[in-house]
């Protein structure tokens, strides 16, 4: 038996030469955190499209009052629950422009119903850029120019009206607007305390994530509902509905910490454990 | 009218669930005092009621002639267009909650002596009655009256009352009852004979006979014969310490109040003089009330009244009588119903066979304010007090307007005055000041002096803050927000800033003086002598009160009206009744009337789900497994071995005496936690302000009852409302730990006993409702992630957040409306009426099950969306790592590896979220059965929450974090028997 001649090369070895990577490996494994997020996030069809929404939802935010058709408590009393508009761009085979037709309203004396015809033969073209119901945009500068006005003498309610004939879609614009931002400064608060609380917990352990556990548990098994009902009993009379719903979000985003401070906590114990925490120096 | 048609017609009236509602009721169950006529005259020989022929026969009851009195009131209904009915029929109907069973004592109206349709005073019970010099009242009884127990009914009664009760130092402990006293004196009372008593003030008492014709009368007499088991002066000492101590009474004084509420109706032993006799002890969901067969009113052709036999009273949740009555559920709908559910009543009125009709309102005006003449604060008493200010106000109000927007401009634009009826109605007080004429309320307004205005427009008070009235409104009647919304609009106009506080919940401060309200909003009762109840202080230039904002009632759709059914008894229980006896509050009386949140004060809560630690799994796959309570795991470390090395199996063999230990300590913080939560749970119950007795003393006063402050002393003492807080709280967390939970206010009962199956129905509702959430979530969740990114999985996210977005209450509202059309599923309850009380049988839990998937499906709904999402996150978490990938390179087939691994690591949450699932599940469950009206604890928790029934709530809130609290030992004990990756806390610590 001869012995196997193990040959070994004394060249200068690059391993980069051997694999080498095409273009779009090299892209993938030089790109940033935030990239990385990004191009996994645009595989999810689902949440670009909401992500999109949400955006154009935010967009709306500063210029909620111009894009209203009507302003917030404009009633119409002889349009009381009427259906929505829809917005038409061909009458009786011709163009002119995005319109809608005028509804007659009719009570049923019988029911009690009130009910809503529109009359197909008249159109009425919507405006744009005109001048309706008067503002104070954020506030401050009185204003009356709106995107899309209602037609001259007649009304638009895409969503229809409430039970007062106010314009659905007017409100809806106006109270996204407070649904949309409100909720930010709950979550904020919540988030600072999740990471805090639960950052203290796993870090420091021992006594402080004693005391940490107990609290988390008995605000966990505290029944909300008595605790609703008390707070709204407890917000001043004075204040208008949307420092109430500020106040409300305020304090549950101080009550709504024990979910996350937990995982924040557990996350941490366990990184501690981490072999490269473990190797760390002294 | 014939019985047989009684089975389906409901007459519908667009009636507010008030009992100032009930004289159109009474009109309709036929109870017309301008029918009786006194005097055995025209009576034809009596007539043995049918249903009750058979116990006769068997010797049971004794015959007609037998139990009817002597002398008994002859009703003539051609009097009032009607014919004499015959006997037969059942009535169904609805309550929004189980105290309205005392509607019945005022639907039936057998009083001493009632009104009628002239508002005038005549006999009832009585035989007849004299007054002399207005102060010595001669009350003759009917020969032969009976109880409905068949006792005689006889002046021994009426002695009990005063003697026993009245004039009984310990009984009376806080003084006898107001309305007996003139100037602070009783009267003295007389047995004269048998049939006859009097009583005799020293000055003249023109209240009495108005108290005791009251809607809510007041009561001289009482079945002697069955509350003497409940007197120490009659009872064996013996015996009587045994009741006390069966019933958890405080005292004998307790309990002879309990078991003697005859306007309340809640005892089914009570002996009554009513024509319907209640036959089911609280708490129930069904009331039955059956024919008392010694009543003691006939028709002409001696037919012995009611002539309906039975009434049976479903207990629901108010929101849904018009649905269900719109279903059919109901055969005679008054209370519960109101304008705006006209077309909704309509449309089911030719499928279900009913008829809707227009009712009448029996109050003056639909809404009312009453600004606070005696508010506090100086400055703004004296602009309440310029009646020009007042006027002001009320120009201001576009009352057309309203009519149009609100009431289909079928109401009459009004003040809030009494009915045209009325003798004492004048028509230009109905429209005085009563025009909207916004220059006019300027004009006055800057002559009140209130020139000055701020930048919004809003005038300035002499002191320089801006002209805010707050109305305390329950905010859950949409009417009502609606109305002020308008108001408050309008009143811009004039300079005057409207602010509305809906109140979740009645929080009427007792005796602290202390609001912030400066107007009530009262509803409306009829007064009709309002005109002498003229405030001292209300400035004399106006005659009446001056309720600024007053909606008039909708018009009546008077055509010829059918009744209902011919029936027994009188009309009148004029609600004004109350408002004729002495019951004249000066307006700042309104002081504690507060808003009135009542029967349907629901709490709007806002429904947050909770989803403990899943928002970080969704958001980030990596935090797959979560530690929870003690124990720590791994996180994504995962060193998953195919066999347990001998390393894993030593500490799992060593894990054994850890887990003892381990359950020892979560054991012990768990009776910690549940302390520590005791104490919150009666901090936050105490927090609004008040308690049980000023919310419920508020409540009546809003319904215009008079409230005895000797009785209030009373139940305060019983209730140990007297004491202070710590105290409280410590008997209660005693008893707590001693299984004793207390006693309910409300019910008047111990909790446990409240309680009773409702727990159970509670406790299986919760756990099929994890069952289905298991058994959705999993198949679904395993589908969504091993087709990741596919149409399907695409479709299921979206289901699964629609099932997270939408609201539980409107789902329940769907899925009740779908599963009464297509399965024709009686909507709202676990079961069929039917079966309400009945024992279990094979039909009670088909009708169990055929209601209970939609509470089911609507409280799991939201979980399981979550858990989908959390098993997918966690199950692709797993999919991605190395051991997966090895195994397919080894070729294990898909399904054999997907089984074999990742699954089971991805169960991990399922177990986990035991904990976190409970509570959500639990408190989902009570507001979805607040709104399907579901015999579980959810509504009476809102209710004991509502109501401040301290220990009730506070029970209940401590078995749910109970419920929470176990949940969260179990997930941990099985985690760390299931997960070996996971370390028991003290295990290891490196």
């Amino acid at each position: 038996m001869s012995e196997l001649v193990h040959h070994v090369s004394d060249r200068p070895f690059n391993p980069a030469a051997v694999e080498a990577m095409t273009p779009e490996q090299e892209r993938y494994f030089l790109a940033s955190q935030w990239r990385l997020m990004w191009w996994k996030f645009r595989r999810h069809r689902l949440a670009v499209l909401a992500g999109l929404i949400l955006l154009l939802s935010y967009a709306t935010i500063p210029v909620t009052e111009v894009l209203a058709p009507y302003a917030l408590s404009t009633r119409h009393t002889e349009f009381i629950f009427a259906p929505p508009q829809s917005v038409h761009l061909f009458h009786e085979g011709r163009l002119v422009g995005p319109y809608v037709h005028p509804l007659t309203y009719r009570l049923d004396m019988e029911t009690l119903k009130r009910e809503y015809t529109e009359d197909k033969s008249v159109a009425q073209p919507l405006r744009f850029l005109c001048l309706g119901d008067s503002y104070e945009l954020w506030g401050l500068i009185p204003g009356r120019l709106h995107l899309i006005c209602p037609p001259e003498n007649g009304t638009f309610f895409l969503l229809g009206t409430d039970r007062l004939g106010r314009d659905m879609a007017s409100r809806m614009l106006y109270g996204g607007r407070i649904s949309l931002t409100v909720g930010l400064v709950g979550i904020t608060i919540s988030f600072l305390l999740d990471i805090t609380i639960g950052g203290f917990a796993g870090y420091l352990g021992g006594f402080v994530d004693h005391v940490v556990q107990r609290m988390t548990e008995v605000i966990r098994s505290l029944p909300e509902l008595p605790l609703w009902m008390a707070l709204s009993a407890a917000l001043p009379v004075t204040w208008s509905p949307l420092l109430v719903y500020f106040g409300i979000t305020i304090i549950l985003g101080l009550l709504d910490w024990p979910g996350l401070a937990r995982a924040v906590r557990s996350k941490l114990l366990a990184l501690r454990e981490e072999d490269y925490a473990a190797s760390r120096p002294g | 009218m014939t019985m047989t048609t009684f089975a389906t017609p409901a007459g519908a009236m667009p009636t507010r669930c008030h009992l100032a509602q009930l004289a159109t009721m009474l009109a309709l169950v036929a109870l017309v005092a301008g029918w009786l006529q006194a005097g055995v005259a025209g009576a034809a020989t009596l007539v043995e009621t049918p249903t009750l022929a058979g116990a006769v026969a068997a010797g049971e009851l004794p015959p007609v002639t037998e139990r009817v009195p002597a002398e008994p009131l002859v009703v003539d209904l051609s009097g009032a267009g009607l014919s004499p009915g015959r006997h037969g029929g059942e009535i169904d109907t609805l309550f929004g909650r189980a105290k309205d069973i005392r509607i019945m004592t005022v639907y039936g109206y057998a009083r001493l002596v009632g009104y009628d349709r002239n508002l005038d005073i005549v006999p009832d019970i009585l035989k007849a009655y004299e007054v002399e010099e207005g102060r010595i009242f001669t009350f003759h009884l009917r020969q032969g009256h009976k109880w409905s127990d068949g006792a005689p009914f006889t002046a021994e009664d009426f002695r009990y009352y005063f003697e026993d009760m009245v004039l009984n130092e310990e009984f009376s402990e806080e003084g006898p009852p107001g309305e007996l006293l003139v100037n602070g004196r009783l009267p003295k009372f007389e047995v004269i004979d048998e049939t006859t008593v009097r009583y005799t003030w020293d000055d003249p008492n023109p209240n009495f006979l108005a108290q005791l014709a009251g809607a809510s009368p007041l009561y001289i007499y009482r079945p002697s014969h069955y509350l003497k088991q409940f007197h120490p002066k009659y009872a064996f000492h013996e015996q009587l310490e045994a009741a006390i101590k069966a019933a958890k009474a405080r005292s004998w004084r307790a309990l002879h109040y309990k078991k003697d509420r005859q306007y309340e109706n809640d005892n089914p032993d009570l002996p009554t003089l009513e024509p319907w006799v209640n036959t089911t002890a609280s708490p129930s969901e069904r009331f039955v009330f059956r024919r008392n067969p010694y009543f003691h009113r006939i028709d002409i052709n001696g037919r012995q009244l009611p002539y309906v036999d039975e009434i049976d009273a479903v207990i629901t949740n108010g929101r849904l009588i018009p649905v269900k009555t719109g279903a059919g559920d109901s055969t005679l709908q008054a209370r519960g119903l109101e304008f705006k559910n006209y077309t909704v009543l309509k449309s089911g009125a030719t499928r279900n066979g009913y008829d809707v009709r227009l009712w009448r309102s029996g109050r003056g005006s639909q809404l009312a304010l009453f600004p606070n003449l005696n508010v506090e604060d100086p400055v703004w008493r004296a602009v309440m007090r310029d009646a020009r200010f007042r006027r002001a106000l009320s120009l201001g109000i576009n009352r057309r307007e309203i009519n149009q927007v609100v009431f289909y401009g079928l109401g009459v634009e009004s003040n809030n005055t009494v009915l045209e009826e009325s003798p004492l109605f004048r028509p230009e007080l109905r429209t005085r000041f009563a025009t909207f004429d916004p220059a006019e309320a300027n004009r006055l307004l800057d002559e009140v002096g209130l020139m000055a205005r701020d930048s919004r427009g809003t005038r300035l008070l002499p002191d320089g803050r801006p002209l805010e009235i707050v109305v305390e409104t329950a905010g859950e009647d949409l009417n009502e927000s609606d109305i002020l919304e308008l108001i408050t609009d309008s009143w811009r106009e004039i300079g005057v800033r409207l602010l509305t506080k809906a109140l979740g919940r009645q929080s009427a401060p007792a005796g602290d003086g202390r609001r912030d309200a400066d107007v009530d909003l009262v509803r409306p009762r009829e007064r009709h002598r309002d005109a002498d109840a003229e405030p001292q202080g209300a400035g004399a230039d106006q005659r009446r009160p001056a309720p600024v904002a007053a909606m008039g009632h909708p018009r009546a759709d008077t055509g010829p009206q059918r009744r209902g059914a011919g029936r027994s008894g009188r009309r009148g229980a004029q609600p004004a009744a109350r408002g004729l006896g002495g019951d004249h509050r000066p307006r700042g009386a309104h002081q504690d009337l507060g808003a009135h949140a009542r029967d349907q004060r629901r709490a709007a809560v806002h429904h947050r789900h909770r989803h403990g630690g899943a928002a970080t799994d969704r958001g980030q796959p990596g935090a797959a497994q979560r530690a929870r309570g003690g124990l720590v795991d791994l996180g994504t470390r995962c060193v998953l071995r195919h066999l347990p090395s001998r390393q894993l199996l030593a500490r799992r063999r060593g894990g054994g005496r850890l887990m003892l230990k381990f359950v020892a300590k979560r054991l012990v913080t768990m009776a910690m936690t549940l302390l520590v939560i005791s104490a919150l749970v009666f901090v936050i119950i105490q927090l609004p302000e008040g308690d049980y007795l000023s919310n419920y003393v508020a409540n009546l006063q809003a319904q215009g009852e008079t409230v005895d402050s000797a009785k209030i002393e009373f139940l305060k003492k019983q209730y140990g409302l007297d004491r202070p807080l710590i105290a409280q709280y410590a008997t209660w967390v005693i008893g707590l730990a001693q299984g004793d939970l207390g006693y309910s206010f409300e019910y008047d009962q111990p909790v446990a006993a409240v309680v009773g199956d409702r727990l159970w129905l509670s406790m299986i509702l919760n756990v099929l409702t994890v069952i289905f959430i298991y058994a959705v979530a999993f198949p679904i969740g395993v589908y969504s992630a091993t087709h990741k990114y596919s149409f399907g999985d695409y479709g299921i996210t979206l289901l699964g957040f629609l099932g997270i977005a939408v609201p539980n209450f409107l789902l329940a509202l769907i899925l009740l409306y779908l599963a009464n059309v297509w399965f024709g599923t009686s909507i709202g309850g676990l079961m069929d009426p039917d079966y309400i009380d009945q024992p279990w049988s094979i039909g009670k839990a088909m009708s169990v099950l055929e209601h209970i998937w939609v509470p089911v499906v609507v409280i799991g709904t939201a979980g399981t969306a979550g858990m989908i999402r959390r098993l997918r996150a966690n199950l692709l978490d797993e999919l991605q790592k190395q051991y997966v990938v090895t195994g397919r390179a080894k070729g294990l087939p898909e399904g054999r590896l997907l089984r074999k691994y990742p699954l089971r690591m991805a169960l991990n949450p399922f177990v986990a979220d035991i904990g976190n699932l409970l509570p959500q599940i639990v408190s989902g469950s009570v507001i979805v059965s607040a709104v399907m009206s579901l015999p579980t604890t959810g509504p009476m928790l809102l209710d004991a929450l509502q109501s401040q029934d301290m220990y009730l709530a506070g029970s209940f809130l401590m078995f749910l974090a109970a419920l929470t609290v176990v949940g969260m030992f179990i997930s941990d004990v099985l985690l760390a028997v299931l997960d070996p990756r996971i370390r028991l806390e003290g295990g290891v610590r490196r």
